[in-house]
């Protein structure tokens, strides 16, 4: 590197004579303010902007980290369009360090001190920060603190700032595909395959892709970036790749192809080179550093320097302007070097990789999803999603997006009567770059036995995951039944669109998401916190089931928060094993809480067709409410939720005794004091979700949890108000160390105290 | 913190300040110089010295060392410092010493005028009285002095410190993180010289500063001699004391005067007697620094070059090229940033080395050092 040389391609001028106002500024300031710090050479000025040359006092001690000098000579650019003003150190045996810029060979070392973007570090750019950043970097040069190994991908600094967008899979399998760049601006070139190109054809640009990848023991550091074809041969050979005999192999190749392909061989040419991360200790850092270098000539131009083409017209034989030639010469060194290499950084596509990299993640999730439910949380479910990376998705919903459905949807105007599901599937593989799309559509109901059955059961059979996103109780329920393993998940928004509810089943399915529906509205009648969660504005109630239709006044900020919160929640719970219910609430001023609840195991009993559910939770809740009566016996009145389809009943709480009961170690009569209002409550908060639905008492000290001859007769009384509602009676006996269940007169297999209730357990009727 | 030593241009003066890891504040020599003419560049010394007691909420210092009593290094002692021998220099404002360190001739010498008059009353005092004050002598130096002013010596004698010695109260390994090794006077001079010579009945202090388990030594040598210092390299060497010679950071003696080298001057570059070059070349570390305390070095041919004051350009070629040539640093005082506005500068103890203390100027930093009044 000649520091002089360089130099000479800028004019000493007059400090008046400078055109970047901040060039001034920062001279009138140095002399003004800064004189301890800093003082002006020399000021220069070319095309390529202003030069104000300063020695800067480093404050460098005797034994650096890395040998500073205790004043280096520094010039700073300042370029002709408003930029980032860049540091060059004026000295060829500038240390090779952290944070600096990739420069051309024949530009001096440069320091980076400043990774912010310009527009947006311009705003309070002075050179008073210069001087601050530039004192910062050599305290931490000296000091040994430049930590960071990634060497910015910043622009090369001489030349235009050129950018490619280019897919993975492009790079992977560069060569066999016919390539375009369509330009988007000077500086973004978007690589793509030409068979997928909408783009007009003006803004096309053939080219033509070769990838290199440096093994990590032939790599060293990068100190200077190559500027022509010579160069960056000598780069590679200097890493192990023999640049010149690849390309004179694969030229060669493509000439003799018949016919030759035209497009390849005009199209410009770019060596895209992937190289592991040297630290500039030589240590071999994580990540690999991919660069691109775009020639100004074409394959057939190229050809021809390396001695392997000439060229010539359709007369003379070729259709594409280049014909092989027959005696191949030696590569005309002269010409290799005047084929320009411009370096240009490397953008992927956005892939799964990338967007799990991006989103902190380490390990692409690549889990079969089958989402039920397109609409407002299933949507935005998909969308949170797929941009975290996660997912391969079936989206399953019969649905058409209505104008109305903008409110809360991702659909935009112009997918008004498109299909939910199908739009889903096209965004979530629109945002993912992928050779299949990663959004798979099946437009139709999962409940109705029509021509897509077949299909959707395939898709709930080979799944990983279920999401049910349906907001309806139904479709949980029959999601829930479906004979899939896949394990379920299930999210929805609370009526009045304030809070969202999550519920996932651990990961080997010994909970269902009946099971965590039923502890959740158990949560919802008992907790005080939880209390107006299922309330709908009005705070009036009806048996409509409509615990999850939220009312069509929720906003999409609230539905953006809250689908955020589920989604980022919904892909932690599928990273690990167990259960998770949670709920999330905002205030009307935006206040968020949030709470978890652990789902407690449970067993089930069978008698006749309908089994009954009991949970952890409440044997604990009704052990403990009888040791505090004992020896009187003591009891009261059961809810739960029932299915009646479905024969099912999952008993999720057992009410105190009310205060005017009777108790005694040999009996007990409930009282109704304040039982009616205490239903009615639980009915109002779980929108009528669970209902009475029997009695519960204890036995005394060493009894069992047998029917005595007087429950006999208070099962038949329970019979008969049952039949109401033609539902089973229920009773449940607390006994010492055991649980009774008697449904419909049958007794149903007890419960050892201590023991867990694990796996679902035939009643012995 | 780490250690700190303070400059400042003063023309041809000492003026050294300390800023020790525990906060202590040791000035060695004052020589307020500036005579508050305009084109007067040298710094207000009482008004940066103030400025920096107020930020550290002091109005003392733990030390004031006196290396010896000419002009250029105790000038306005009598105005700034609170004395305790008289009522006069009493007054508010003054700054306190908790400890004066002198030469024997400070208390010995006859026939001194102003301020060197005044610190010699001061150390008298303080030595008559017993305390806060430490004499650099051989003891049997002072000890007809104290026995004509009826001085008991055995109860003072803990007050003398003797040259090969470190000063009592300075520690490497104590909170100070430094300890002074006195390299002159030392006493068989006396025995072989009975003329009392000022400048070379100097202190001359080596200094060990410890920070993050690294060591670096400032050597400070007064005004003195090329003779002495061949002296004081020869007696050094001779006790194998060498490592109190080792140096980081120098302060030139007497202000980059060939004398300090050799007795020639030289055309172009002085050279310097054997035992000084051993000095200079040999005991300095990689990237040592040394600063001249004196006026800029002058120009070939200018007046001053012509002239016998110091600083000499012979001199200040020979410091120049032995700190280029190992990337050390030689610093003027009235150059530093300019010889235009030369301020006061500071190099810091680091654990890598003596540094330059660089700020880059902020306006919040600047704001917050000032105290902007209204009315």
């Amino acid at each position: 590197m000649d520091i002089e040389a360089w130099l000479s391609g800028f004019e000493v001028v007059a400090v008046g004579d400078l055109k970047s106002p901040a060039a001034t500024a920062l001279v009138t300031f140095t002399e003004r303010h800064a004189s301890e710090l800093m003082t002006v050479v020399e000021t220069r000025r070319s095309e390529l902007g202003d030069l104000v040359i300063l020695d800067f006092r480093t404050g460098c001690p005797q034994k650096p980290f890395y040998p500073i000098k205790r004043t280096e000579r520094l010039a700073i650019r300042f370029a002709p369009q408003d930029g980032m003003p860049l540091i060059y150190v004026l000295r060829d045996d500038f240390p090779d360090t952290f944070h600096q810029q990739l420069t051309a060979e024949s530009a001096p070392r440069a320091i980076c001190i400043d990774d912010r973007i310009w527009a947006e570090a311009r705003l309070t750019w002075t050179p008073a920060e210069l001087g601050h950043r530039i004192l910062s970097w050599f305290d931490r040069a000296i000091r040994g603190e430049l930590h960071d190994a990634r060497q910015p991908l910043d622009p090369i600094m001489i030349g235009s700032h050129l950018s490619f967008v280019i897919s993975r899979r492009i790079l992977g399998g560069a060569v066999n595909a016919d390539l375009v760049a369509v330009r988007k601006t000077d500086q973004i070139l978007r690589v793509r395959d030409l068979k997928t190109v909408t783009e007009p054809v003006d803004s096309l640009e053939p080219i033509c892709l070769v990838a290199y990848r440096i093994a990590a023991e032939e790599m060293q550091r990068l100190t200077f970036a190559p500027e022509n074809l010579g160069s960056l041969a000598d780069m590679l050979a200097r890493r192990g790749i023999d640049l010149l005999a690849d390309l004179r192999q694969k030229f060669s190749d493509w000439l003799g192809e018949n016919p030759p392909p035209a497009w390849r061989i005009n199209s410009r040419f770019v060596f895209v080179v992937e190289m592991p991360i040297i630290a500039p200790d030589g240590a071999v850092q994580n990540g690999t550093d991919l660069r691109a270098f775009i020639t100004d000539q074409s394959v057939g131009d190229i050809a021809v320097a390396l001695g392997i083409a000439e060229r010539a017209t359709p007369g003379e034989g070729s259709q594409v302007g280049f014909v092989k030639r027959l005696v191949q010469t030696a590569p005309d060194e002269e010409a290799v070097r005047a084929i320009l290499a411009q370096s240009a950084e490397i953008h992927y596509e956005f892939d799964r990789e990338l967007a799990t990299q991006l989103s902190g993640r380490k390990t692409p999730d690549i889990r079969n999803v089958v989402l039920v439910g397109g609409g407002t949380i299933g949507s935005h479910l998909a969308e949170c999603l797929s941009r975290e990376g996660r997912f391969e998705w079936t989206v399953i919903d019969d649905d058409r997006l209505l104008p109305h459905n903008l409110a809360r949807h991702i659909g935009r105007g112009e997918n008004v009567t498109n299909k939910k599901a199908a739009l889903v599937a096209a965004a979530v593989s629109a945002t993912l770059d992928s050779a299949e799309p990663v959004g798979r559509p099946i437009s139709a109901n999962v409940l109705v036995n029509d021509g897509h059955r077949e299909e959707i059961d395939r898709a709930l059979n080979e799944t990983d995951l279920i999401i049910d996103a349906t907001a309806s109780v139904l479709a949980g329920r029959f999601l829930s039944d479906h004979p899939s393993e896949a394990r379920r998940v299930s999210a929805f928004f609370n009526p009045v669109g304030s809070a969202g509810i999550l519920l996932a089943e651990p990961a080997d399915r010994s909970l269902t998401l009946r099971d965590l529906e039923a502890q959740f509205f158990g949560l919802v009648g008992r907790e005080a916190t939880l209390a107006n969660l299922l309330a709908d504005s009005g705070g009036s109630y009806a048996y409509t089931g409509a615990c999850r239709a939220i009312t069509n006044r929720m906003p999409e900020s609230n539905v953006m928060a809250l689908s955020g919160l589920i989604a980022g929640a919904l892909g932690r719970a599928v990273d690990q094993e167990d259960a998770v219910m949670k709920v999330w609430s905002l205030s009307g001023d935006g206040d968020l809480e949030s709470h978890g609840y652990p789902a407690v195991p449970v067993v089930s009993f069978a008698a006749d067709d309908w089994s009954v559910v009991v949970d952890a939770g409440l044997v604990e809740r009704v052990r403990a409410m009888r040791n505090a009566r004992l020896p009187n016996e003591t009891g009261g009145v059961l809810t739960g939720v029932v299915d009646i389809p479905a024969q099912t009943i999952h008993i999720v709480d057992a009410a105190p005794a009310p205060p005017d009961s009777v108790e005694s170690p040999g009996g007990f009569t409930r009282g109704t004091e304040g039982v009616r209002e205490d239903l009615d409550g639980v009915i109002e908060r779980t929108r009528g979700q669970v209902r009475y639905i029997g009695e519960w008492h204890s036995h005394p000290p060493r009894a069992a949890a047998r029917p005595s001859a007087t429950d006999l007769v208070q099962i038949d009384w329970l019979s008969t108000v049952f039949d109401i509602d033609t539902l089973p009676a229920l009773m449940l006996i607390a006994g010492d160390g055991e649980i009774g269940i008697i449904l419909a007169n049958r007794y149903a297999e007890s419960l050892r105290q201590g023991e867990e209730p694990d796996a679902s357990r035939e009643a012995t009727g | 913190m780490a250690a700190k030593l303070n400059f400042f241009p003063l023309g041809n003066a000492d003026t050294l300040r300390i800023d020790l890891a525990n906060g202590q504040k040791v000035l060695v020599d004052y020589a307020a110089m500036r005579n508050g003419e305009i084109a007067d560049k040298r710094c207000d010394l009482p008004e940066e010295l103030r400025r920096d007691l107020n930020r550290a909420g002091r109005d003392y210092y733990d030390v004031v060392c006196i290396t010896h009593t000419d002009t250029d290094h105790c000038k306005g002692f009598g105005e700034f410092f609170w004395l305790r021998h008289a009522a006069k220099y009493q007054g508010a404002g003054r700054i306190k010493i908790n400890e004066l360190w002198v030469p024997a001739a400070a208390i010995l010498e006859d026939g001194l005028t102003d301020d060197a008059r005044i610190v010699r009353s001061e150390a008298r005092h303080r030595l008559r009285d017993g305390k806060g004050i430490r004499v650099f002598s051989r003891p049997e130096r002072l000890k007809k002095w104290m026995q004509d002013e009826g001085i008991d010596f055995e109860t003072r004698k803990h007050l003398i410190v003797d040259a090969g010695r470190t000063v009592p109260g300075y520690d490497k390994t104590g909170p100070e993180q430094v300890e002074f090794f006195v390299h002159c006077p030392f006493g068989w001079r006396q025995n072989e010289n009975t003329v009392i010579e000022r400048n070379e009945d100097s202190i001359v202090l080596h200094a060990t500063f410890v920070e993050g388990g690294q060591e670096s030594r400032l050597f400070l040598a007064s005004d003195v001699n090329y003779e002495t210092l061949s002296e004081i390299v020869q007696v050094t060497r001779y006790h194998g004391n060498e490592d109190r010679m080792r140096w980081d950071i120098m302060k030139l003696p007497h202000h980059c005067s060939y004398l300090a080298l050799a007795p020639d001057r030289g055309a172009e570059e002085t050279k310097p007697v054997r035992d000084v070059k051993w000095l200079f070349e040999n005991q300095r570390e990689a990237g040592a620094v040394i600063v001249s305390p004196s006026n800029p070095i002058p120009t070939k041919g200018s007046e001053a070059d012509q002239g016998v004051q110091p600083p000499h350009r012979q001199a200040g070629n020979y410091h120049r090229r032995i700190t280029n040539a190992d990337d050390g640093e030689f610093r003027v005082t009235m150059e530093h940033p300019s010889q235009t506005y030369p301020k006061p500068f500071a190099y810091n103890v680091t654990a890598l080395g003596i540094a330059l203390d660089v700020a880059a100027p902020m306006v919040s930093s600047s704001a917050a050092a000032s105290t902007p009044k209204a009315g």
